[in-house]
């Protein structure tokens, strides 16, 4: 069976001959392969080379990664929190190794109506368009384009795809940890923003997913996990906008990765209404015995092996927990074996071969 | 249908075009039949730069 076989038998609940793997590597391909992060953020064929290393390195067995180039997302010009042209992202340009530091906005509370009235581009901060790089980007998708095609040739599935959340989130996040007070005091106007804008944020990610050929479409509500709000304030201010954009996405063809921070265990009961064998849950600190109970039947799960442990654990500690989470969620399928969102900069790379052998062998169905 | 005198009728507006350009001009700069385009927003993008933006102070 081949990696594309096997991972999409994985989204859509088939057997396979076993499990998948694919932890969530980012700026550990640039550290392993000695790449500077400047360099991995910004120039195409330098962060796929690093990659390409990485998937070489692991005897490429590496089902999926997420091939996009964070150029395009860091020059974004649709909102979104990984666009420097809406957030103060700082890169140091001097460093070889330290990775983006995001500094939440100051907005204050009048920044619903300044939204509603004169869009999401009246945040835009002039000071950092870097025109230079927005006109780079034409060139650097042509390389981009070519790079996906020698990943597909590789059979490596891409995870990357358009990024979006619901409009509040973003909001949320411009006002930052001072802000935050106005999902009591200010419920209506996160409602509004919403409201208001869902239809557009669809629009974009369907536009730039036909450009790209993606054929997933991530959704990473970051605001609204347990750790952060409760689930009345989730089902108030979030699920309405989010099942909808779900529902639209999968109603165009797309396979929705819910990219899922923290704890949403006590979410978990709203997301068995969507379409059998369309979904794909990554996650990252969630007990994955309540997520297999309560979603294994429909939907596939990717996770979610401790960061912490990657980094600092022993690899006999990575495959005793490798093997654990085998045992509560391969039975069935629709799983696969990951790290809890991203594998560290500093992650041991014996721990990632270790997680790799125990996928391609104890996980053999 | 083309207009008096043979002009062509203008191009249908792409719904998903205006919910974007909603999205970035709000309800006040958003206007049906001027939907959002790369090239346009690119404009606006130097169009903000040249007028709105002193120097980045940062080193």
């Amino acid at each position: 069976m081949t990696s594309v076989e096997r991972f999409w038998k994985a989204i859509t609940l088939e057997p396979t001959d076993r499990v998948p793997v694919s932890p969530f590597i980012y700026y550990f391909a640039a550290a392993q392969a000695g790449v500077r992060i400047h360099d991995f953020i910004w120039d195409v064929d330098r962060r796929h080379r690093a990659l390409a290393a990485t998937y070489t390195a692991y005897e490429r067995q590496l089902d999926a990664l997420h091939l996009h180039t964070f150029r395009f997302p860091f020059t974004s010009p649709f909102p979104s929190v990984y666009s420097t042209l809406y957030f103060d992202w700082r890169f140091a340009r001097g460093s070889s190794t330290e990775v983006p530091q995001f500094m939440p906005g100051a907005e204050d509370e009048s920044v619903y109506d300044r939204v509603l009235a004169r869009g999401f581009a009246s945040l835009i901060d002039a000071r950092r368009i870097d025109l230079g790089e927005i006109e780079e980007n034409d060139r650097a998708a042509a390389r981009q384009r070519a790079w996906l095609d020698w990943w597909a040739a590789q059979d490596v599935v891409d995870l990357a795809g358009p990024m979006t959340t619901v409009p509040a989130d973003i909001l949320m996040f411009a006002r930052g940890m001072e802000g935050f007070i106005d999902v009591r005091t200010r419920p209506e106007k996160l409602r509004e923003v919403n409201d208001a804008m869902t239809p557009g944020f669809i629009a974009w990610s369907r536009m730039a997913a036909e450009r790209s050929g993606a054929r997933i479409q991530r959704i990473s509500p970051q605001n609204f996990s347990t750790d952060l709000v409760s689930p009345k304030t989730f089902e108030t201010l979030c699920w309405p906008w989010l099942r909808q954009m779900v529902l639209a996405f999968v109603e165009s063809g797309y396979t929705v990765l819910l990219h899922l921070d923290g704890h949403w265990e006590p979410l978990f009961e709203y997301f068995q209404e969507f379409p059998r064998g369309r979904i794909l849950f990554e996650l990252e600190n969630c007990d994955m015995a309540v997520a297999k109970r309560a979603l294994g039947g429909m939907a596939c799960l990717k996770g979610n092996i401790s960061p912490r442990l990657l980094a600092f654990g022993a690899p006999a500690e990575v495959e005793d927990a490798c093997r654990r989470l085998l045992d509560v969620c391969a039975p069935g399928g629709g799983f696969i074996l990951s790290s809890g969102c991203e594998v560290p900069f500093n992650a041991n790379p014996e721990n990632i071969r270790t997680m790799v052998r125990v996928a391609t062998e104890y996980g053999a169905y | 249908m083309g207009r008096p005198g043979g002009e062509p009728a203008p191009a249908r507006e792409q719904p998903a075009g205006d919910v974007v350009s909603r999205v970035l001009w709000g309800r006040e700069g958003w206007r049906p039949g001027e939907p959002w385009s790369p090239e346009k927003l690119r404009a606006f993008l130097a169009w903000l730069k040249a007028t709105q933006a002193p120097e980045d102070p940062r080193p």
